[in-house]
């Protein structure tokens, strides 16, 4: 009996873990604290061609085949598409106690080019009322560049706050923003991720 | 209704001396200070910010169920802290940094102190938290192959540098909380932390660092090397006081004897510090062992 009782605890701990994580996971895809990557450049092809996901490289299984980082243009994470942020999917406890504290975060800005970049941030995003913040100690805010080269492989990480009025959010699309990542040397547009704040609930 | 243990006076110079100790954590690990963290970004040339997530304590154990992942780990040696360096020190000396030096741990175990006993559950005897916290640490490695994720969405590390970090005027971590982080926030800092008995309910259920430190120590203890918490059963009364003293609950008296579940120890010494009789001690593995230890479920 005791030991039945030990591996009863035991499957309950694995079960509350996997649900807890799979009731996070289905937040983090559609409407909470949404990670996801961006691969630049994409070769002068200014596409939709990130994800909205949670993990990172670490989630992904490389596969046999799998031999470096892929060419610019093409994913190295998750799904192809815009990022969209659905409001109207938020838990429960979001909606009732931050509603309109919306953020945004991609650990993965990765450099999947041959050559080291320097690059500008740019989050046109509707005028939200928006913060910025990243861990990445070389990061200058007045002219939102990175103030190291970004080695081809590498990543650099941003997060960004919105905070939304009442008002804002009782829309069905709230903004169609665009995230666009720059050369800082040249001034070329190396890629851009269409970034789409929605509320499903609003009829 | 009592607010603190039988032995509140004998302890308090001792809790004291853990609270010092928590501070440092906070010193050495955390936003604004994280002093260590400092130290390993330099040291290592790496061009991040110091806060509490640079040294992660559950990413790192998730990928031990994810072999492409070594080759990160090795080259990014601040992910060794969990799966290396705290198992290594445990295996020899216990889960120091859980009594001693964990913020995170601490803060609940000591604000718990605060709450009268009468608002809180005592699971203690009652729930063996030793197979759980190994489950949920299992879950929690396997999670991300379901398409779950858990490190990440339910960290007290964080929690508790988002606290910190308000205190020092900083509340964006606070305001943009996803529901899982404060379902998970309150489950740390009040269900399972002020109003539990002990304060350590997250360290005993559902913490993976403390489940991979509780394994090595038990290691330890099995070959015989390094040190841990004994009972000398020839100096033990059976008062109890140890096992109502122990925040992890590791302690438990069956049928005349006082037991440690070495599992669950953490070695905060609260036990050994309030024994009125001597009989409890931090010592060497080697020697033949006068003391009974259990890794059987804990039932008072």
């Amino acid at each position: 009996m005791k030991r039945m009782g030990t591996y009863s605890l035991a499957i309950f701990g694995f079960a509350f873990a996997i649900g807890f994580g799979l009731w996070a996971q289905s937040l983090f895809t559609v409407s909470e604290l949404m990670h996801f990557s961006v691969n630049f450049p994409s070769e002068g092809r200014a596409e939709a061609m990130s994800c909205c996901n949670v993990g990172g490289p670490w989630a992904r299984d490389y596969g046999d085949d799998w031999s470096d980082y892929p060419e610019g243009g093409l994913l190295a994470y998750g799904e192809e598409g815009a990022l969209v942020v659905d409001l109207g999917q938020q838990g429960f406890l979001k909606r009732t106690l931050q509603p309109n504290f919306i953020s945004i975060s991609s650990h993965w800005l990765r450099n999947v080019g041959t050559q080291p970049y320097r690059v500008r941030l740019e989050m046109d995003m509707c005028d939200l009322e928006m913060d910025w913040l990243t861990f990445e100690r070389d990061w200058d805010q007045a002219s939102q560049t990175t103030t190291r080269y970004i080695e081809a492989g590498d990543t650099y990480n941003m997060d960004w706050f919105f905070k939304l009025l009442p008002a804002q959010r009782n829309q069905t699309v709230i903004c169609e923003g665009e995230l666009r990542i720059i050369d800082a040397d040249t001034s070329t547009l190396l890629t851009d991720l269409p970034v789409k704040i929605v509320n499903s609930a609003v009829n | 209704m009592s607010l603190y243990p039988q032995n509140y006076r004998t302890l308090r110079p001792h809790w004291l001396r853990r609270i010092a100790f928590a501070s440092l954590g906070v010193v050495l690990l955390y936003w604004p200070f994280a002093l260590l963290t400092r130290a390993l970004l330099w040291a290592t040339g790496t061009p991040l910010l110091p806060d509490a997530h640079r040294i992660c304590m559950r990413m790192p154990i998730q990928w031990l169920a994810q072999p492409w992942m070594y080759g990160t780990m090795i080259q990014q040696p601040l992910y060794l802290g969990s799966v290396l360096v705290l198992p290594a020190i445990a295996l020899f000396v216990g889960p120091l940094f859980c009594g001693w030096l964990c913020p995170a741990g601490g803060i609940t175990e000591y604000l718990s102190r605060l709450v009268p006993t009468r608002f809180q559950i005592d699971l203690s005897g009652k729930v063996n938290p030793v197979p759980l916290r190994y489950g949920f640490t299992g879950g929690m490695m396997i999670a991300s192959f379901v398409g779950a994720n858990v490190c990440c969405s339910f960290c007290n590390f964080t929690y508790t540098q988002n606290l910190i970090s308000s205190i020092f005027g900083d509340f964006t971590g606070i305001a943009y909380w996803a529901s899982f982080m404060i379902a998970g926030f309150v489950l740390w800092f009040f269900v399972l932390g002020l109003f539990t008995r002990g304060g350590r309910g997250w360290c005993n259920f559902l913490c993976p660092a403390g489940a991979l430190q509780g394994l090595s120590h038990s290691l330890g203890r099995w070959l015989r090397i390094g040190r841990s918490v004994q009972i000398d059963q020839s100096l033990c009364r059976n008062c109890k006081t140890c096992v109502s003293t122990c925040p992890t609950w590791a302690i438990s008296n069956k049928e005349g004897q006082t037991q440690i579940n070495v599992h669950g120890c953490n070695v905060c010494m609260d036990c050994a510090k309030g024994c009125e009789h001597q009989a409890i001690a931090y010592k060497a593995n080697k020697r033949e062992p006068t003391h009974v230890e259990t890794t059987e479920p804990v039932h008072a």
